[in-house]
């Protein structure tokens, strides 16, 4: 709520306004103090997403002329660069470091940690009603065999978000499913455009994996119908790059300079001929109109244009194999 | 220089006193239209701009015709997507409501409303009908083919004269219910009339068809975020004005 009158002319502030028309002082100046002292303390305690989200409140209170923001992307910056080298993150696994004991150790934290992952939508009621209504619709649309694997599918998709964001320590929810769409999770701000790149692509990345298995499955056992979960996870997942929207392709772009999105638009060009299929070459389409959209680059990320390139010569392959 | 705490402190100008960020006049008392910084007249001058009835017929007008835009352009890339891939995409309904609710807000000059809604919520529904149109004319044919087909390799077998003119009367239907659109465009203009009309009412049919047959499930629920997208965007967005409010200092 806008204080009634500015504290330092006494000037009445209309609802709304973040700067007085009279003095020009910031009329939540003594707020954003104490935002930046509680962002400040989270940041040296490594709570680095609550410090995150303390900055990005911060910036809803400041006019977009106001010098602090470019401060305060600063100190985001720098936020991000310490998610990124895994501060206050991972938890390292304790346990004897070499030998057999070592593996069988590693193998049962590893379940005891990321396997509690898997499970984790399974936890949260409104995610299992959402998954099950998913399942019931396409299972009677398709059959439920063909429903489930659609449904494994699209959850390792979202795993690879939900195991990204843990990595960052950001808040994530369970997987939401929405019957023609897709899932979605929600999460707490991220600190800067590469982190989001990051955990963006961490989706089809992990779907591309998804898919591979089935894959391979499908060419050891026979089974048409695992070259089918293949083939459709793979679409999707190379329909979630185009850059629009709620998709993820939007965040993947975003740090990236001009030149990095004409060399992905050229991996889209050599997805469509690899996979040689109506509907990919339609999502390669929509993908080329619209990077024509995102003119503005980003300051460069060529880290993730390797991964986002991969990911996506990966789809196509498998596209092909499973046609 | 990243590490150093921002200061929100910010002196205040040397020169105090509010303007109009429209005429520039100074004021002792100023009135806020969407964060704003106005004097009463501009203040008023604008609220009367966006809120005015007069020019309505001409608004509707507009939103009517870029409503229409965007319907037909949605309605080309969901036909041109299924038609080359055998998929309906969700993503191209919420695309063709989008774009019908932002023809419609746009020629409403950002004023949207209950009307623009409907308006909206029609065009959106006509707008899934009309690409789903010559693929139901193509079933119409295809439905006539095969019952030619039928009645041809049934004619060796013995059957009553009842029962033949019963097969010949359902061929002819099915191939007039297809064929009837192109013979009535080959027509001139009252052809093409009834043809337009056809296709309204055909377009306006499919999709409710769909729903009380209940052959799909997902493609109600794509229906459905198609419209609620184009609800949503037609929404009414009024001006927030408040005032007057007195600037500390200034001579009254």
């Amino acid at each position: 709520m806008t204080p009634a009158v500015c504290v330092r002319c006494g000037t009445s502030l209309a609802p709304g306004l973040l700067r007085c028309p009279s003095c020009r002082v910031l009329v939540y100046a003594d707020g954003l103090a104490k935002i930046a002292a509680e962002a400040e303390q989270a940041a040296a305690e490594s709570r680095l997403a609550d410090a995150t989200h303390h900055w990005h409140v911060a910036l809803e209170l400041l006019p977009p002329d106001a010098p602090q923001r470019a401060q305060i992307d600063a100190k985001l910056h720098l936020l991000g660069e310490r998610m990124e080298r895994g501060e206050g993150g991972r938890t390292k696994p304790k346990g004897p470091s070499k030998g057999v004991w070592a593996g069988i150790v590693a193998a049962l934290l590893f379940l005891v940690t990321k396997g509690k992952l898997l499970l984790l939508a399974l936890l949260n009621g409104g995610a299992i009603l959402s998954m099950f209504a998913f399942l019931g619709i396409y299972w009677r649309a398709w059959g439920w065999v063909l429903a489930l694997g659609i449904l494994v599918s699209i959850y390792l998709h979202e795993l690879g978000h939900m195991f990204s964001l843990m990595f960052y320590r950001v808040p994530v929810s369970a997987p939401m499913f929405v019957p023609g769409f897709g899932a979605f999770v929600r999460h707490g701000v991220l600190p800067t455009p590469r982190i989001g790149a990051r955990v963006a692509l961490a989706g089809p990345a992990a779907g591309l994996g998804a898919a591979l298995l089935a894959l391979g499955i499908g060419k050891l056992t026979g089974g048409a119908y695992w070259s089918a979960i293949a083939h459709f996870g793979a679409v999707i997942n190379l329909g979630n790059l185009i850059p629009v929207w709620q998709l993820d392709g939007r965040k993947v772009i975003a740090p990236w300079t001009g030149v990095e999105r004409i060399l992905f638009a050229a991996a889209l060009v050599a997805t469509a001929a690899i996979a040689r299929d109506p509907l990919t070459t339609t999502v390669v389409v929509a993908a080329l109109v619209a990077l024509v959209f995102h003119r503005n680059g980003g300051a460069g990320d060529r880290r993730g244009l390797l991964q986002g390139v991969a990911v996506t010569l990966g789809l196509g392959v498998v596209i092909l194999l499973s046609a | 220089m990243t590490d150093t705490p921002i200061s929100f402190d910010d002196a205040p100008a040397p020169t105090s006193g509010a303007s109009c960020s429209r005429c520039h006049r100074s004021l002792s008392s100023y009135w806020s239209l969407d964060g704003a910084v106005l004097c009463e007249s501009c203040a008023q001058a604008l609220r009367e701009e966006r809120t005015s009835g007069d020019g309505a017929v001409g608004r509707v007008g507009k939103a009517f015709g870029l409503g229409v835009g965007g319907m037909l352009v949605g309605a080309a890339v969901w036909y041109a997507v299924a038609r080359a891939t055998g998929w309906e995409i969700g993503y191209i309904a919420i695309l063709l409501g989008w774009l019908v609710g932002k023809g419609i807000h746009r020629g409403s000059e950002k004023r949207g409303g209950l009307g623009y809604q409907v308006m909206a919520i029609v065009l959106t529904y006509l707008g899934i009908g009309i690409a789903k149109v010559p693929f139901e004319i193509q079933a119409q044919i295809e439905a006539g083919r095969q019952s030619f087909d039928s009645v041809a390799v049934a004619e060796s077998a013995p059957r009553t004269e009842s029962e033949a003119r019963a097969q010949l009367a359902e061929l002819d239907s099915s191939l007039a219910a297809g064929k009837e659109l192109e013979d009535d465009a080959q027509g001139g203009i009252l052809g093409l009339a009834s043809a337009f009309g056809a296709v309204i009412l055909l377009a306006l049919m499919i999709p409710f068809h769909s729903i009380i047959g209940g052959q799909s499930v997902i493609g109600i629920l794509i229906y459905g975020f198609a419209i609620w997208q184009a609800w949503k965007v037609a929404a009414r967005t009024d001006p927030v004005l408040s005032g007057p409010h007195p600037v500390a200092g200034a001579p009254s």
